[in-house]
Formats: structure tokens, C-alpha cells, sequence
């Protein structure tokens, strides 16, 4: 491992083995089922399978986390009393929640197992931290992508646990674990459902000008013929106001934070993570081996600026950015 | 002139692809079940799209597959394009070699939609779910095309041609057969 732990995304025994062998450190998935954030059909583990890739990534020196990173729904919690129990003995490295009652009940089975907050609790002060680490242990923070750089460095001076960022992939521009954008069109969220934009709700028609894009029937962008479109979401809709079609709240673009990694490194993230369960290997392999060529330049003192550009063609919508990291609009 | 022999042409070829769907079809069935012995639950990734038959388009063929799969198994058919029947829980098209590397896993489906090389119809959901499927099942290129014992040695040499042919036509070597 360098001096940056890389975090990539498993979406299936297939991605989880495409992303060891490309160079993660770690990888993280999650159950075929609501408990965590990327609950799609056809993707995810079952117990059997989780309990193998535990088994394989540990015989190449990787770890597994597992997410179990929704908020459980009253009269329901068994499912994720489940979940948690199936990662256990599975031999999971460690468990990425966000509920409190989930993470009290990870605590309360196992007081050794590493717990790793995840995003969607959307924990973005020392004192919110501080309550985490002292309540659950909470070893790892996964901090919000509507944070800044220069928050992150000041956060981390005063944390008492690792600090986790994003550095690739879809980009929420919402606080994370308090939208509800997608279940107003939807009636399903990542909050609770695991899915924003549920799949089964989206529809893509190509016309002789276009793509037309929608979610439950609303049209959310129009891309011309040639175009890179983007995934129907609400908050990278295109809406018309005061007479003109803009992308008022983001435009559809990935985040791509490879060239702040030596800034992160220096502020003292412990870890860097990828987005993108639902992509497959093939995204997974381009992407992990991208960021170990970066990571390893950088703990050999060399710049990450050769490999700062092969992965735009795996961005929404064809573009890139750093997102708030480089936030000029506060 | 030019416009008759282009039409000839064409129903030459879908007339030979069709003489030809008997071999075709063992061929590709045989490959499905090569998969489905190997990972025998990835088709059960389906879950409710289980046994929904799916169209899949390769543009530049004169014909089109239908592909019913389940966690007992599937099967392919050749149809011939003009005859395509409806009521699929989805349809993809795309040029063949698109297909193939989504197909094997060697290309990233989302990229390869929004930037146009890609058509689906019907249930997102639906066309989500196969991909997955076919992820968790490691397809081969070989599987698909190459029968039996000579597929393992065969697949880093057609991995290699297929991705030669779609680099050329990113670069513009030719044009994007899907609009």
C-alpha cells in the first residue's frame, strides 16, 4: 500500500476481483438489498459470495468494506440487523454506516470490528465527528463532496479519526444523506431506498435531434446528436427560468480530483475513494489502475500529471471536475 | 442502379444469415450454457427479468438475437430483422463490436451509451439487470464466437481485434453507426 490508501468500488465478485488485481488497497460493496446506497437490480452480493470475496481479497493483502450505509425504516430494522450479521461473518474488514441505530448495533455485536462512517451521514464539523468517534469508535470518516480542500486540511487537524475523500466518479452536489430530490419524481431516494433515480424509472428516447432523458416521464434534459449525455437526475436537470434552459443547481459532469491528491496527501486524508458500484469492471479496472499509477508517482516524488487525463471518456456527460474542492462560489 | 444493388446485396446477406441459423444458434446457446455451468448463479441476477426475452440489435448485421435467460440457463434465437417481433422487456443496439466488448465485459456500458454508441429501449431497469447478469457470468469474446476447447488460447486475440476496431472508430477511422 502507499501512502494514500485507494478505496474502489465492487458492485460484483467480478468488479471486486478486476479492482485487486488493477491495484486497490481496498474495496468496498455492499447486500442485494435497500441496506446500502447503490441497490440496483442485478448488482451486489449475496452471503455466499461476500463470505469468497473476503476470502480473495485477503489472500492478496486487500480489504473489504461493507456498506450498510442506508437508514433503516421503521419495521424493518431486522434487514439490517441481517445485514450487518452477514458481513460480520463474512469476515468484513469493516462496516460503512450511517445510522446511528446501525452503527450501535455493529458496536454492540462486534466492539472490535473497524466502523467507518459513511458519507451519507454527511459529517462535516469536528464537533460531528468528535460525537461519532466517542459514541460508536467510529475509526473512519467518509466526508461529504460538498466540502472544500481547505475544509478538509482544517477538519483533519482537529479529527480524531481518518478522514476519507472522494476523488472520481459521480458527484452528489446536495449534502449527502439529506437529499430527497429523487423521491419527489421517483418516490424512492438513496436514503432509504439505496437508489436516487431508480433505474426502472428512467428512460432515454432518441429522436432525430437527440436524446430526450427523463425520470417517471419528466423530460430532465435534451442532449443533441454527437453530445455525451448524462444519467437523469434531478439536481443535473436542465430547468427553464426567467425565460432561459440552464442546469441551475450542477451540469452533468463526473468528479476527477486526481490532480489534488498531493494536496490531500499533505492535509493528511488517510484514504481516497472511487465512485461507481453500478459501472462494472471495466470501468473499475481504467480507473483503479489510473489512481495506483498516480498514488505510487507521488510516494516516488514524481507528478500525477501524466495520468491526469485518461479517464475523461468515462466522465457523465464527457467532463470533468474537481467539484467543491476547488469551491469558488460559497 | 446503385440503390437495387444495395438492396440485393442486402437481402443476400440476411438471406445467407438465416440459411445459416441453425449452426449460429448452437453455436451461441452452447456458449451460454459454457457460461452458465461456470458461474451458475449470474443469471439469477436477472431476479423478476428472468426469462423476459431481451433484442439485441447489432446495427451492421441483417439479423437480431433474442436472448431469454434465467438461473436454469437461456437460449438465443436469430430473427430475421425485417420479422422482429415486439413484446421485449427491452432492446439494445449498437454496432456489433460495441455489443461484443459489453457483452465480455472489456467496455464500460455507461460511457458507451452516453456518448451515443449505444440504443436501449423498454426497461432501464431491465437492460441494468442483464448487464450485470453477463458481468457476473465473465463472458468470454471466445465463448461467443469460437466453439469449444480452442476458445480459451483464441481470447486474448479477439480481445485484441475488437478493441483495435472500436479504437479505430472513436479516432474517426469510421462513422458511429447509431444515431
Amino acid at each position: 500500500m502507499g501512502s494514500i490508501e485507494l478505496v474502489c468500488p465492487a458492485g460484483s465478485p467480478a468488479m471486486l476481483k478486476a479492482a485487486i488485481e488493477a491495484g486497490a488497497d481496498s474495496v468496498y460493496c455492499g447486500l442485494r438489498d435497500e441496506t446500502n446506497a447503490r441497490n440496483f437490480p442485478g448488482l451486489n452480493f449475496d452471503a455466499e459470495e461476500l463470505a469468497r470475496a473476503v476470502d480473495f481479497a485477503h489472500r492478496r493483502g486487500a480489504k473489504v468494506l461493507v456498506a450498510i450505509n442506508t437508514f433503516a425504516r421503521a419495521g424493518g430494522e431486522d434487514r439490517w440487523r441481517a445485514s450487518v450479521k452477514t458481513a460480520i461473518r463474512a469476515g468484513a474488514d469493516a462496516i460503512i454506516a450511517a445510522d446511528l441505530a446501525v452503527l450501535a448495533h455493529v458496536r454492540e455485536l462486534n466492539p472490535t470490528l473497524r466502523l467507518h462512517l459513511s458519507v451519507q451521514a454527511a459529517a462535516n464539523t469536528p464537533e460531528a465527528i468528535r460525537f461519532y468517534v466517542e459514541t460508536f469508535g467510529v475509526r473512519r470518516v467518509v466526508v461529504p463532496r460538498v466540502m472544500s480542500a481547505p475544509e478538509i486540511a482544517e477538519l483533519i487537524k482537529e479529527s480524531s479519526a481518518e478522514i476519507e475523500a472522494f476523488v472520481f466518479g459521480g458527484l452528489c452536489v446536495m449534502t449527502e444523506g439529506r437529499c430527497a430530490l429523487s423521491s419527489y419524481v421517483s418516490g424512492q431516494s438513496p436514503n432509504l431506498s439505496g437508489v436516487c433515480s431508480p433505474p426502472e424509472a428512467v428512460s432515454f428516447e432518441r429522436t432525430a435531434e437527440g436524446m430526450v432523458s427523463r425520470l417517471s416521464g419528466l423530460a430532465l434534459d435534451k442532449t443533441p446528436s454527437g453530445a455525451t449525455a448524462g444519467y437523469p437526475t434531478l439536481c443535473k436537470g436542465r430547468f427553464a427560468a426567467n425565460g432561459e434552459a440552464a442546469y441551475l443547481f450542477e451540469e452533468p459532469t463526473s468528479l476527477n480530483a486526481m490532480g489534488l491528491l498531493a494536496r490531500l496527501g499533505e492535509a493528511g486524508v488517510t484514504a481516497v475513494k472511487i465512485e461507481g458500484r453500478q459501472r462494472g469492471k471495466a470501468y473499475v479496472a481504467r480507473v483503479t489502475r489510473a489512481f495506483r499509477k498516480a498514488i505510487d508517482a507521488l510516494d516516488r516524488g514524481e507528478s500525477t500529471a501524466p495520468y491526469e487525463h485518461m479517464l475523461t471518456d468515462l466522465a457523465e456527460g464527457g467532463r470533468e471536475t474537481q467539484g467543491a474542492y476547488n469551491k469558488r462560489w460559497r | 442502379m446503385q440503390f437495387s444493388e444495395e438492396r440485393l446485396s442486402a437481402r443476400f446477406l440476411t438471406d445467407l444469415a438465416i440459411v445459416l441459423r441453425p449452426p449460429v444458434e448452437i453455436l451461441l446457446n452452447l456458449a451460454i450454457r459454457r457460461a452458465w455451468r461456470r458461474s451458475s448463479s449470474a443469471f439469477g441476477r436477472l431476479g423478476r427479468f428472468q426469462n423476459h426475452p431481451y433484442l439485441i440489435d447489432p446495427k451492421d448485421l441483417p439479423v437480431v438475437f433474442e436472448l431469454t435467460l434465467s438461473e436454469d440457463g437461456g437460449a438465443v434465437r436469430v430473427v430475421r430483422r425485417a420479422l422482429q417481433p415486439t413484446g421485449y422487456v427491452a432492446e439494445i443496439s449498437g454496432d456489433l463490436v460495441e455489443l461484443l466488448a459489453l457483452f465480455d465485459g472489456s467496455a464500460d456500458a455507461d460511457a458507451t451509451f452516453f456518448a451515443g454508441g449505444l440504443t436501449v429501449r423498454g426497461d432501464t431497469g431491465a437492460v441494468l439487470a442483464l448487464h450485470n447478469a453477463l458481468e457476473a457470468a465473465n463472458l468470454r469474446l471466445a465463448d461467443l464466437l469460437v466453439p469449444g476447447p480452442l476458445a480459451p488460447g483464441l481470447d486474448p486475440i479477439l480481445q485484441r481485434l475488437i478493441e483495435w476496431r472500436r479504437a479505430r472508430k472513436q479516432t474517426g477511422g469510421e462513422p458511429h453507426g447509431v444515431h
